[in-house]
């Protein structure tokens, strides 16, 4: 009896293991079979225009949340709920969405694009929200924002993946960066540098391997030679035999596509097998991921983004920027270590915005105001939406981090900041 | 590639192949005093590696005290868990399956304590050596890595010696092989089994402190180990204990140098392809254990 149970369990832990390697199709098939499932389940209910716009009653503007709260990574989904819970709680202060004040209903999709639907769905009907705040991750975001925009709900994303925003979605905006766009700038970091080559590391993940592969074609439209393109599965932690492989090809500098938990185990592992070269980051470095690097091994990470994250409030010059770190120290006691903290506030002050530029608060007039704000004052610089492409960072900055501090480019280079590079580890490049 | 990156490489998969040993013995041990399976060592092992996190950076203890702690908190867990679960579970006559589903949700229910204990945030384990690196032939080699796979030789060994030479690993052997039997001749049977659950969840908690300081701490660190862990103890041969060691050796090495030389795409599917053909060229594993086979 027991042996038959053990072969049943040994076929199942097979299946489940093959499925783990497929790697990149992985999210794409989990999506569609979770669109597929949602959209069985709610055939015949669809939601209507009418419904959500008359839910807008005018006691509160609802606005839905579905982020991860629970389980790996859910820190940044939690560090977002936390700055959307203060932003909420600053404009309520100062006079709510056009008089009206707002709710926030935030429930956990536990990681799961699948899940994300299925609250998509329960914001729609059951909770008859007027807008949505999507998830960090943008797997749950592809998969659900469609939902949200075929209801004709006005609704923002916060992961950084270059998919989703490719849909013609036109509910659907983003106040945090597109990696993809991003994508130029980090090719000129390692022009900048005057490297010629580059050995790629990514994730499977449907934004890091997409960021990834618009790196890869970048590189060699701009006569960069990618000389070791290495991959890794979600739930890997040991990448000795990539970086052997890719330090193996001997390029001028690694480049870095991954997802958060895995960057500072990579950047460990590349440092602890002789690099001491500069990594460039498809992102910036942040202080939950210095924490987990080692401060040592952290030093010449190169990114483009429009933020960087700080130990504390007092850590910062950036006036703007500084008075929310306060206010999130204030409201939890800590700084935020993630920059999806600065996704959440940036989202809501863009919502905000949008509603004082449109002077009502139904779908279609703040979907058609976003498209007009220009000159936001936003934790990453100045918002600009009217490119049309709903996208709120219209540029990047550049940065490298050095002892803990991440310095513009263009300052380090001019400061000898190279110079002291090469001579600090014994590179000649 | 030159001689140092095959030595790293080589070191490396040692180090992971040792854990995976480490996860396979406890999966032996179980499976050899119970005839059960138990999906909770990947879990036991991230318990692991948060309790010496928090007995060795948090409360500042020596990293052997903390070794020593952490496996004495597993191994009360591991017996807890059989007196509180599965014994009661078996007592009640229910199918093995059910058993097996029960550790499934066991490991669950770990994964998310630790989670609301010591958050999602991935957490740093300090380096337990002052030396980053140690040059062994020329080749760098991180203290840790050795350790993982001296420390996982060392409790092999000591395990071997424990269960073929004392009193208690010799009734523990008794009872696997005839309970009743070992019953019969005065041999508490349900403190044998008691005490392989112990010394599984303690092997696996060990296997996180080891390699917290490599790879850091969060939440799933154990998932996929657990997994690969599983794969050694069948290439060793299903219940065998020296075969879960060298299944786990093969494993690592085998998913480390073809990541490396052919496509680190497929490593996961090249490792779990061996465990595939294993079941079915030699099910019985390398050190032909015939639990699997008949």
């Amino acid at each position: 009896m027991y042996k038959k149970i053990l072969a049943l369990m040994l076929s199942a832990l097979m299946v489940v293991s093959l499925a783990g390697c497929s790697g990149g199709g992985d999210s794409a098939e989990t999506t569609a079979a979770a669109a597929e499932t949602t959209a069985a389940a709610a055939d015949g209910e669809t939601a209507a225009e009418g419904e959500t716009a008359a839910a807008a009653d005018g006691e509160t503007f609802k606005i839905g949340a579905y982020l991860q709260l629970s389980g790996g990574n859910s820190a940044y989904g939690v560090e977002a709920r936390n700055a959307i819970e203060i932003a909420i709680a600053y404009v309520n202060e100062n006079g709510g969405f056009n008089g009206v004040p707002v709710e926030l209903v935030a429930y956990d999709t536990q990681g799961s694009a699948e899940e994300a639907v299925k609250i998509v769905t329960k914001l729609i009907e059951v909770d008859q929200v007027d807008a949505a705040v999507g998830s960090i991750n943008s797997s749950e975001v592809l998969a659900a924002a469609g939902y949200l925009n075929d209801a004709g709900i006005y609704n923002f994303g916060m992961g950084t993946s270059p998919t989703w925003m490719e849909e013609d979605w036109p509910y659907v905006f983003r106040a945090a960066m597109n990696n993809g766009n991003a994508v130029p700038a980090t090719v000129e970091l390692v022009q900048a540098f005057g490297y010629t080559s580059v050995g790629t590391f990514y994730g499977q993940d449907d934004n890091s391997l997409t960021t990834a592969e618009t790196f890869e074609a970048a590189c060699e439209e701009a006569g960069i030679t990618v000389t070791a393109s290495e991959s890794y599965d979600t739930g890997d932690s040991d990448f000795s035999a990539q970086v052997a492989s890719i330090l193996a090809s001997n390029p001028d500098c690694v480049y870095i596509s991954v997802m958060g938990e895995a960057g500072p185990l990579i950047v460990q592992q590349l440092r602890q097998y002789g690099y001491s070269g500069i990594i460039i980051d498809k992102e910036s470095f942040m202080e939950s991921q210095i924490d987990i690097a080692g401060e040592e091994n952290s030093d010449y990470i190169a990114f483009a983004n429009p933020y960087v994250t700080y130990a504390s409030s007092a850590d910062c010059d950036d006036e703007y920027m500084k008075s929310f770190l306060e206010r999130y120290e204030e409201a939890y006691g800590e700084c935020c270590k993630t920059d999806s903290a600065y996704r959440g506030w940036d989202t809501i002050m863009c919502m905000w915005e949008a509603s004082k530029i449109a002077g009502a608060n139904d779908s279609d007039s703040l979907r058609d105001a976003t498209n007009q704000i220009s000159g936001l004052q936003g934790l990453g610089g100045t918002i600009d939406f009217t490119a049309g492409d709903r996208e709120a960072y219209q540029t990047v900055n550049k940065f490298i981090l050095v002892d803990r501090k991440n310095i513009p480019v263009d300052q380090w280079l001019e400061d000898g900041g190279y110079d002291a590079y090469k001579e600090a580890t014994g590179n000649d490049k | 590639m030159n001689m140092s990156v095959y030595g790293m490489l080589l070191v490396s998969s040692l180090a992971i192949g040792s854990i995976y040993g480490l996860i396979a013995l406890g999966y032996a041990l179980i499976y050899k005093s119970s005839g059960l399976l138990s999906f909770t060592q990947g879990d036991i092992l991230t318990l692991g590696a948060y309790l010496g996190l928090t007995f060795y950076s948090i409360l500042k203890i020596p990293f052997v005290i903390s070794l020593i702690l952490t496996m004495a908190c597993a191994f009360a867990l591991g017996i807890l868990l059989e007196k509180g679960v599965i014994r009661k579970l078996l007592n009640k006559n229910v199918g093995a399956i059910y058993v097996v589903l029960a550790t499934i949700a066991i490991s669950y229910i770990i994964q998310n304590g630790s989670q609301l204990v010591w958050g999602t945030i991935q957490l740093n384990f300090p380096s337990v050596f002052s030396v980053s690196n140690v040059n062994i032939f020329g080749v760098n080699v991180r203290p840790e890595a050795l350790m993982c796979f001296i420390v996982s030789i060392a409790l092999m060994i000591v395990l071997h010696f424990f269960m073929t030479k004392t009193r208690f690993g010799t009734s523990m052997r008794a009872a696997s092989m005839d309970s009743m039997a070992a019953e019969s001749l005065g041999i508490d049977v349900s403190l044998t089994t008691g005490v392989s659950w112990g010394l599984s969840a303690g092997l696996a908690a060990i296997a996180g402190m080891l390699i917290g300081p490599i790879y850091g701490v969060y939440s799933t660190l154990g998932s996929t180990i657990g997994r690969k862990g599983f794969s050694g103890a069948v290439i060793g041969g299903y219940g065998n204990m020296y075969g879960a060691m060298v299944g786990g050796l093969i494993l690592g090495i085998v998913e480390t140098f073809s990541a490396s030389l052919i496509s680190s795409t497929y490593r996961n599917l090249i490792a779990y392809a061996l465990l595939l053909i294993f079941m079915f060229i030699k099910p019985t594993g390398l050190f032909n254990e015939r639990a699997i086979q008949d």
